[in-house]
Parts: C-alpha cells; sequence; structure tokens
C-alpha cells in the first residue's frame, strides 16, 4: 500500500510542478485562434512572445524550415538561400533557423513541427517525409496560425492542408529533360538503365515515368532502349551494388541516368574506378560538390539538377510576404523575391523556383553547395 | 520493532524510500524537469507537455507490459513491428467493409495471435526470445509492408481520428489528452497486477531463477505465453492508437520504437537479467523520456545531440545505483 501511496504522491508532485509552470506562459486558447489581424490584443502584452504568433507584426517574420533529416548536403544548400535571404533583408526582419530529424521517416518531423509552432516560428517550411502522416499535425499548427509552406516537393492528396508548397522545377519537365542530357552524351542511341533511389520514392517514380514517356512517344529517342531500373535505396553502398550489378548483367549498356543525387555520385564512382567512361556516360540529378570530381577527370560529362539555394531564397521571401499578409497562397497572386525578381502563384498554390540546370565542365566552378 | 514510536517510524519509512531503486529515478526525473526548464522559456507551458505526452503513450502503454516481459527474464523486440501489422490488419479490414469498431476487436485478436506465435516459439520450442523476436519484428513489419507496401491507409471514420482529443477531461482551457487517462489507469491496473497477485510473485520468479520455478509448481510455460500473447495485444492497442492519432496507417508506423520502449523500461530500473524492477519505475520513467525528449525539441537541440544525451542517460541510470550497491556492499 505504502508503495500505491507513493506513486500518487509522485503523480500530484509532478502535475504541481508542471501546473506551477503554467501561468508564465499560457498557449493562445484555441477559442482565441488568432486571427492575422489581432496584432496587438491586450493580452499579447503580457505573454511570452513565443505563445502569440499574432505578435509577429511588430518583431522579426521568424521561419523555420524543417529538411527530410540532417546532415544531408541539398537541404543544407536550401539553407544557405534562407540565410541569405535573412543578411540581405536584415535579420530585425527575418530570422530563419533550421532543425530536423536525424532520420527521414514518414512521422519523425512531428515533435519538431510542434516544437516550432510553441517557439512561436511564424512560418514553417517543411521538405515532408510524408505525404499524409504528418496532416494532422499541420491542422493544428495552422489553427494557432502559423503558416505552412511545403517545400521542395508538393504532398499529393494533401493539398489542403498545408498553405503553398514551393517546387525546385516543374518535375512534369525533369524526366524528359534527363533522357535529352543522357542523350546528348550517347549520339542518342543504345541500351540505358535507370538507378533510382527507393521502389517507392514518389518523385523518382513521377520522374521515371516521364522519361518512359519521353521514349516512346519521341522519335528522337527511338534508338535507346531502356532495359532495366534498379533502386539503390539512396544508399551509397547499395547504389554502388546496384550499378555494379547493372554493369555486368548488360554487357552492352551505353547510359545510366541516376535521378538522385546519392545515385549519381555512386554510379560515377563505380565508372571511375572501373575506367568505364569511354563505354557507360553517367547522368542524373547531382550535387555539384560531390560530381566535380568526375566532371573534371571526364567521368561525367554533364547532369542537371535545379538550384536549391535559389529555392531556399525563394522560400524565405515568400515566406515573409506570406506573414505579414503582403501576398495570399492563392492562384494568379504574385510577390517579389530579391534578385529573382517576381513570382506568380501557381495552382494549387504552387510556386516553381527555375527551370531544371545543366552542369557540365564549362560552369562547375560557380556552383558550391 | 512493533513498538517503535511513531516518530522512528516516520523516519524509517523516509530512509526506506530514498534507499529504493525509484527514488533515483524520480531524482532523474527531477533533474530532467529542471534542466528543461532552464533549457528553454517555451518549455513551461501546461498545454504543450501534455499534447506532447499524447505522442508518447502509446511506446508507454507497451513499456508497462514490456516490464513483466523483462522482470520474467524475457525480451520482446517484435512490439513496434506487431504495432504496424495490427494497424495494417484493422485499416485493411474497415477498408473491405468491416465496421470500425469491429475492425478494432479483430485487429486486437489479430495482435494477441501474433504473441502466441512469439510465446509458443520460446514456451513450447525453448528457443531464446531475444532470436524469436529479432525474427518476428522483420516477420510482422513484412506483412505489413506485403499488404500495403509504401502506401498509406487513411480516410477512416470521423470518430476514430484523433481520439486522443476528445474534450472529455477539461481543466479551464487545459485539454488532458485522454490516452494519458487510459495510460495512468493501466498502470495502476498493472502495478496491482504485479505487486499484488499471484500472477506477480510468478512473473517475478520465473526471472529471478527459472528452474526454481518449475519446482515451485509455477506452470512457466502458460505464463509466458500468456506474457508474450498480452504484449502483442497491447503493441497492437498501441497501433491502434497511432493509426487514430496520425488519421494514416503506414508499414513504417514506430520504426525503431522496440528500442525507446526497452529504454523507458531500463531507465526506470529494471534489471535487463530479469527478477528485479517495478510499474512505478517505469512509471517514472515514461515521463522522464517525455519531459527530456520534449525539453531538448523545444531548445533546438540537434537530433545527433539529442541521441547522445538520451543514451548517456540511460547509461548513467544504470551505472549510478549499482556503484552506490558496490559501494554499500564494500562497507559492510
Amino acid at each position: 500500500m505504502k508503495k500505491l501511496c507513493m506513486v500518487f504522491a509522485l503523480v500530484f508532485a509532478i502535475a504541481m510542478v508542471i501546473a506551477g509552470c503554467a501561468p508564465q506562459a499560457p498557449a493562445p486558447a484555441a477559442s482565441e485562434a488568432p486571427s492575422q489581424s489581432a496584432a496587438a490584443s491586450p493580452s499579447a502584452a503580457e505573454t511570452t512572445p513565443a505563445a502569440e504568433p499574432s505578435k509577429a507584426a511588430e518583431g522579426p517574420v521568424k521561419v523555420m524550415f524543417i529538411p527530410k533529416n540532417q546532415g544531408n548536403p541539398y537541404f543544407e544548400a536550401l539553407v544557405q538561400g534562407f540565410e541569405e535571404a535573412e543578411k540581405e533583408v536584415g535579420s530585425d526582419k527575418l530570422v530563419c533557423d533550421t532543425t530536423g530529424p536525424a532520420t527521414a521517416e514518414a512521422t519523425s518531423q512531428i515533435e519538431f513541427v510542434e516544437a516550432a509552432v510553441q517557439n512561436g516560428y511564424n512560418v514553417i517550411c517543411i521538405a515532408a517525409n510524408s505525404n499524409d502522416a504528418l496532416n494532422p499535425t499541420f491542422d493544428d499548427a495552422r489553427a494557432k496560425g502559423v503558416k505552412i509552406v511545403v517545400i521542395n516537393g508538393d504532398i499529393p492528396g494533401s493539398e489542403t492542408h498545408r498553405d503553398a508548397s514551393i517546387l525546385p522545377t516543374d518535375f512534369n519537365t525533369v524526366g524528359a529533360a534527363q533522357i535529352e542530357c543522357l542523350g546528348a552524351t550517347i549520339n542518342y542511341e543504345g541500351e540505358i538503365a535507370i538507378l533510382s533511389a527507393t521502389t517507392d520514392a514518389p518523385d523518382q517514380n513521377f520522374w521515371i515515368e516521364g522519361m518512359k514517356k519521353t521514349l516512346a512517344d519521341d522519335a528522337k529517342y527511338a534508338k535507346m532502349k531502356l532495359v532495366d531500373t534498379v533502386y539503390g535505396d539512396d544508399q551509397p553502398e547499395k547504389s554502388s551494388t546496384e550499378m555494379e550489378a547493372l554493369i555486368t548483367k548488360h554487357p552492352d549498356l551505353r547510359g545510366v541516368i541516376a535521378p538522385t543525387t546519392v545515385g549519381v555520385a555512386a554510379a560515377s564512382k563505380i565508372v571511375q574506378t572501373k575506367k568505364l567512361a569511354e563505354k557507360i556516360s553517367v547522368i542524373g540529378l547531382g550535387l555539384p560538390s560531390q560530381m566535380k570530381e568526375f566532371i573534371k577527370d571526364g567521368t561525367v560529362k554533364q547532369f542537371q539538377l535545379w538550384n536549391p539555394v535559389d529555392e531556399g531564397y525563394l522560400g524565405a521571401y515568400f515566406s515573409m510576404a506570406l506573414a505579414k499578409g503582403e501576398v495570399e497562397a492563392k492562384e494568379g497572386a504574385t510577390f517579389k523575391a530579391g534578385r529573382l525578381n517576381e513570382f506568380t502563384i501557381g495552382k494549387d498554390a504552387v510556386i516553381i523556383t527555375g527551370p531544371p540546370f545543366t552542369f557540365d565542365g564549362s560552369n562547375i566552378d560557380n556552383f558550391s553547395f | 520493532m512493533a513498538k517503535n514510536s511513531p516518530k522512528t517510524e516516520n523516519k524509517n519509512a523516509l530512509l526506506n524510500i530514498t534507499r529504493q531503486r525509484e527514488f533515483f529515478t524520480f531524482l532523474l526525473l527531477i533533474a530532467v524537469l529542471a534542466v528543461s526548464l532552464l533549457g528553454s522559456k517555451n518549455f513551461a507551458d501546461i498545454n504543450y507537455i501534455l499534447k506532447a505526452t499524447s505522442r508518447y503513450m502509446e511506446y508507454a502503454i507497451i513499456a508497462l507490459i514490456m516490464t513483466f516481459i523483462i522482470i520474467a527474464g524475457q525480451i520482446d523486440l517484435s512490439v513496434a513491428s506487431c504495432m504496424a501489422c495490427v494497424a495494417t490488419f484493422t485499416a485493411l479490414m474497415y477498408h473491405a467493409g468491416v465496421p470500425m469498431e469491429l475492425a478494432i476487436v479483430l485487429g486486437l485478436a489479430s495482435g494477441f495471435c501474433l504473441g502466441l506465435v512469439n510465446g509458443s516459439l520460446v514456451a513450447f520450442a525453448n528457443l531464446p526470445p531475444l532470436i524469436v523476436t529479432i525474427g518476428t519484428m522483420a516477420l510482422f513489419r513484412g506483412t505489413s509492408q506485403i499488404f500495403i507496401g509504401d502506401k498509406s491507409l487513411s480516410k477512416f471514420p470521423s470518430w476514430f481520428n484523433s481520439l486522443e482529443k476528445l474534450p472529455i477531461i477539461k481543466i479551464g482551457d487545459t485539454l488532458i489528452p485522454i490516452t494519458l487517462i487510459f495510460f495512468i489507469v493501466l498502470a495502476a491496473g498493472f502495478y496491482l497486477l504485479l505487486h499484488r497477485t499471484g500472477l506477480g510473485r510468478k512473473i517475478y520468479s520465473l526471472g529471478t531463477n527459472k528452474t526454481a520455478a518449475i519446482y515451485s509448481g509455477v506452470n512457466t510455460k502458460k505464463v509466458t505465453l500468456l506474457l508474450f500473447g498480452f504484449s502483442s495485444l497491447f503493441a497492437g492497442l498501441a497501433g491502434i492508437m497511432t493509426m487514430s492519432r496520425l488519421m494514416v496507417v503506414r508499414f513504417d508506423m514506430a520504426q525503431g520504437g522496440e528500442l525507446e520502449i526497452i529504454t523507458m523500461v531500463l531507465l526506470g530500473g529494471t534489471d535487463i537479467n530479469g527478477g528485479k524492477g517495478s510499474i512505478l519505475g517505469t512509471f517514472i520513467a515514461v515521463f522522464i523520456v517525455i519531459i527530456l525528449k520534449t525539453g531538448l525539441m523545444v531548445a533546438n537541440i540537434k537530433a545527433q545531440d539529442q541521441m547522445f544525451i538520451m543514451g548517456a542517460l540511460l547509461l548513467l541510470s544504470i551505472i549510478i545505483p549499482n556503484i552506490a550497491r558496490i559501494m554499500k556492499e564494500k562497507r559492510s
């Protein structure tokens, strides 16, 4: 019985300690869900700035960028863009921070979104790990007046749960652009293969579909034959193994498209070590920093990507305009994004950063991400 | 002894409490709470903390049954996979036209059956539980992936979504998540079961010395089988709770959750070798994990550093009480 009493004593003690904290920082009550205009309600002065999103109008706009996972150079390039915008506008007007999970699991970002809301960020830019598992979290955040901007890929089927979406490029054009990029290096003929990320990666699968459609529909590519599609799960070791298997399985292979940064680097490395550059052309979507050595030694002639720095930069400017109410997340609305000039919001509140960009020996030195 | 004055009795009781393993766990909780409060001014918000608890209650209820299992000298690594598997079955049944209420009952039943698979392999085939449940860990998650691939199952009835937000108990504007209440009630039940019944004594004896338990007439096979059955049953329940909270089911639901659950149990002072442990310890440890994780999160500590801190905390929580014990033994 003594132990049971102790349980209750402990529960009570914890409850008291936690309850004791409560009056210091009341969160906005659900009933008075902050309307954007209620900037200076009398209570706002007493509460901590963090718990009152509506105080934003006075201080800087606070933007939190949550990547799919940390330690991913691609997302570090986006952070670079956010920081560039912050420096340009001045941190008295715009503050950009970043935080994210260690692994890119479907639900690993939930607590980061909740913490960002609790810390009083006005806009959360998130490269979502799931198309739908974050929906309830997004809804809660938006009920508290926080704007949710999905960046670097939309959440198909869940568009109503976010305010806007920023895409790095028009994904409809990526498949065709990749085929052209490869075709140009192999004289538009021969056996080709695809080395992708995971079997279920939505972006990669969408691009692969676009590639297949381009190969089938455009007579220019009639002599290019897709013989295999393999998946390296975005892990360097697995991608290398899959690439080696491709080379063994298809002795007449002329070209490989790896529409993922991990895959294209791994494939290039294999071609480099096996000295197959003359025979097999690797292209794909890669990071200039990772691909520089392969471009320099001629292993890879060209590859593509969009500009993630621009994307982050755009994300920061758009977030600021959105939080200040200068732009509405609606089709047809326009806003200015610093050096990138004016953008028009497209259907379903989607904003496209720019066209795919081809990197080769002539321009690779201009990029540091 | 019975003629002690009330004052010394009180003093003795107090000393006894400080000597208990749970007291150390409780001190850890206070320390973690203090660190979190110092870490960020935005942490001290009862609504935020309560909301955060609902995210961990699924693991917390499994931690209760896991405490039984570890005290009995067993381990069940398949629980998180079982969450995903049962949630998958439940969602599939619902989408096949079974009413949600029935689908939940059938889902839980399927969970119990999955547990019986674990239990019979351990109890009747005499296989080590570590190996059996490593196998079923992959098997259960694999089953889920076979059925739904990388898709999500969603579109459940509206009464089912976000059950933890049901405004049943509300103090002012503060909503107490129903899952938290459920966990506290369940913990009380588990406490009585472990510390007040014959079954509880059997579980302890199983973990202390299995041979002795057999000779003293404990049906160890039956107890083991039931433990694993209920472990998966509660894991299934947790899976359905997760399903309600996220409004989707995916095969990778709660991936890696088994380690977080075991962390909670070990942090609470349960001995991984069996025979020692308590529900009170696990109960406090659950809140240590919640407070610490939420505190670190809101203080914007990097995910990698969070892992480091959790690992260090677990090690310390095992090492410090042992140092105290060894020193005491040396002195006497």
